[in-house]
């Protein structure tokens, strides 16, 4: 269980980002979170995952292990040779002086097995389509056993089979291997399978029920 | 010719295996640390941290205390002050760079006023010939602590270069890890400064590196490849520079040049031959 209690937060000397967010993840639940562009999603995400410590508020976390899949942001400029192996393998448990071994190597083939991409092994991430790249940190992410599962707008750039593909793996690790998703999105449609919606608007979170849903208002 | 070199006559001077060893020993830490601030896009630190070291030798032979030692001082604490800047605020990282550069130019070209000049001077261009058994005694153990650093660390970097928020995820002190790089690429540029020179050392910490990325795609293989060729343009620019007479330190750096543009040669060429074959495909 993750629990942010009245949480404010700035970058700085600017306008406050979040104003009072009180969230809680359960263990085990698929929650969505939602809100425009520049809402507050990806900073709230950072709090929850204790990267950026808010000025004000409580956090608690009881989870064992996290894996963060972040949003990709001008990947372009960036400079990182690696192949899908090697990249995989960083979810690996991380220990000084510990060169990877063949059952680790094994293990991140087994792991891009389950997610259908073992022929991409020795490519360069950095030729891989945004599909395709959301795929293989899904695997990272997965290598390192975490009982929580935060994602940044993944779906962001894929297109529908791959999305579909995407979402699936999801819900199958909610549902089948009981891991608890937090799923940041810019489409509903992505949440088909949650739990629970909330939305971050003007730094608040509000319950996204079927209430204050679009075509519901308009019945 | 260099049969002839290498069997008689260059090597049976003690000056030159002074001179091989540290250039073995700062050829194999420099790409190391380069290809870390490379994937940072932070390269330019070298330039900064090269200009630092000048400041460094001119203290050093101002005040009569070992050149190489101020240099490391001097650009260990200039490369932790431009980390902070980096770190805490990114938006003036450049600038950072640009003041320290100049400042330390400024500085340093002002205090040669009180030295020798030519003693100045020969740290521009380096004087890898001049190396002492007492230079060796830095040398040796920066260069190791560089290249054990890398080895020991070597998936920490990787982590931290692909994603930080990630790496601090899995439990990576990344913030160390940063402050360690730079804390040991200062180290490693302001010593290598000092013997190849000052003028050429940044583009030692990234030439390689950049060859290395045209010619392989994995971590692994960017990190071999990018210290084998820093080695080979070394030993090469040394060898060649002591029958031609040139500055070994030039020479090293025109070699490396000549590597890279190989390698942007046959990757050049791998497109031409994918592109001619699709035609032939196409007919
Ligand atoms: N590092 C930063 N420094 C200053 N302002 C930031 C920083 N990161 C985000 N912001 C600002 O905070 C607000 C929320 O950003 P973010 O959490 O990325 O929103 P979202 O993920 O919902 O699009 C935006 O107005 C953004 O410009
Ligand atoms: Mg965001």
């Amino acid at each position: 269980m993750i629990k942010l209690e009245n949480a404010a937060f700035s970058y700085g000397d600017k306008q406050p980002v979040l104003a009072g967010v009180n969230l809680t993840v359960e263990d085990g639940e698929f929650l969505g979170l939602i809100g425009r562009n520049g809402a507050g999603k990806t900073t709230l995400l950072k709090i929850l995952m204790g990267l950026v410590k808010p000025q004000v508020g409580k956090l608690e976390n009881t989870f064992r292990r996290a894996a963060f899949i972040s949003q990709v942001t001008g990947a372009a400029d960036m400079i990182f040779p690696a192949t899908v192996a090697e990249v995989v393998s960083l979810g690996l448990k991380y220990k000084p002086f510990a060169f990877m071994r063949r059952a680790d190597w094994a293990k991140v083939d087994q792991a891009l097995e389950s997610m259908g991409i073992r022929d991409l092994r020795n490519r360069a991430i950095s030729e891989l389509s945004g599909g395709q790249q959301q795929r293989v940190r899904l695997a990272k992410a997965l290598i390192s056993d975490p009982d929580i599962l935060v994602m940044d707008e993944p779906t962001t750039g894929m297109d529908s089979d791959s999305r579909d593909e995407f979402l699936h793996e999801t819900l199958r690790l909610n549902k089948e291997m009981g891991k608890t998703i937090v799923l940041v999105t810019h489409f509903l449609s992505d949440l088909q399978g949650a739990d629970r919606i909330v939305a971050l608007r003007e730094g608040k979170i509000y319950p996204h029920g079927p209430e204050h849903c679009e075509n519901r208002e308009a019945a | 010719m260099f049969n002839q070199i290498l069997a008689g006559g260059m090597f049976s001077y003690p000056f030159m295996w002074k001179s091989l060893i540290a250039i073995l020993c700062l050829g194999a830490a420099l790409p190391l640390m380069g290809l870390n601030m490379t994937t940072k896009r932070f390269s330019m630190i070298g330039d900064a941290l090269s200009h630092t070291s000048l400041l460094g030798v001119a203290v050093g032979l101002l005040a009569g205390v070992l050149p190489t030692g101020m240099a490391i001082l001097v650009s260990v604490v200039a490369g932790l002050i431009i980390e902070l800047i980096r770190t805490k605020f990114s938006k003036y990282a450049e600038l950072a760079l640009a003041i320290a550069m100049s400042v330390s130019v400024g500085v340093a070209g002002i205090l040669t006023k009180y030295v020798t000049s030519n003693q100045f001077s020969a740290y521009l261009f380096g004087s890898v010939s001049l190396v002492t058994l007492t230079d060796l005694w830095v040398i040796i153990p920066v260069s190791l602590a560089v290249i054990i650093f890398s080895l020991v660390l070597y998936r920490a970097n990787m982590y931290a270069a692909f994603n930080s928020y990630e790496a601090k995820i899995a439990g990576l002190r990344v913030r160390l890890l940063a402050v360690a790089d730079t804390v040991f690429t200062a180290a490693a540029v302001a010593l290598a400064s000092t013997v190849i020179g000052s003028l050429v050392v940044s583009s030692l910490l990234v030439i390689p590196v950049a060859t290395a990325l045209q010619l392989t795609k994995s971590y692994r293989g960017t990190t071999i490849v990018a210290v084998i060729a820093s080695l080979l343009a070394g030993v090469l620019g040394l060898v060649i520079s002591f029958p031609w007479g040139t500055n070994s330190g030039s020479t090293i750096i025109i070699v490396a040049t000549f590597f890279l543009l190989l390698a942007l040669g046959y990757r050049g060429g791998r497109a031409l031959l994918v592109k001619v074959r699709m035609r032939q495909r196409l007919k």
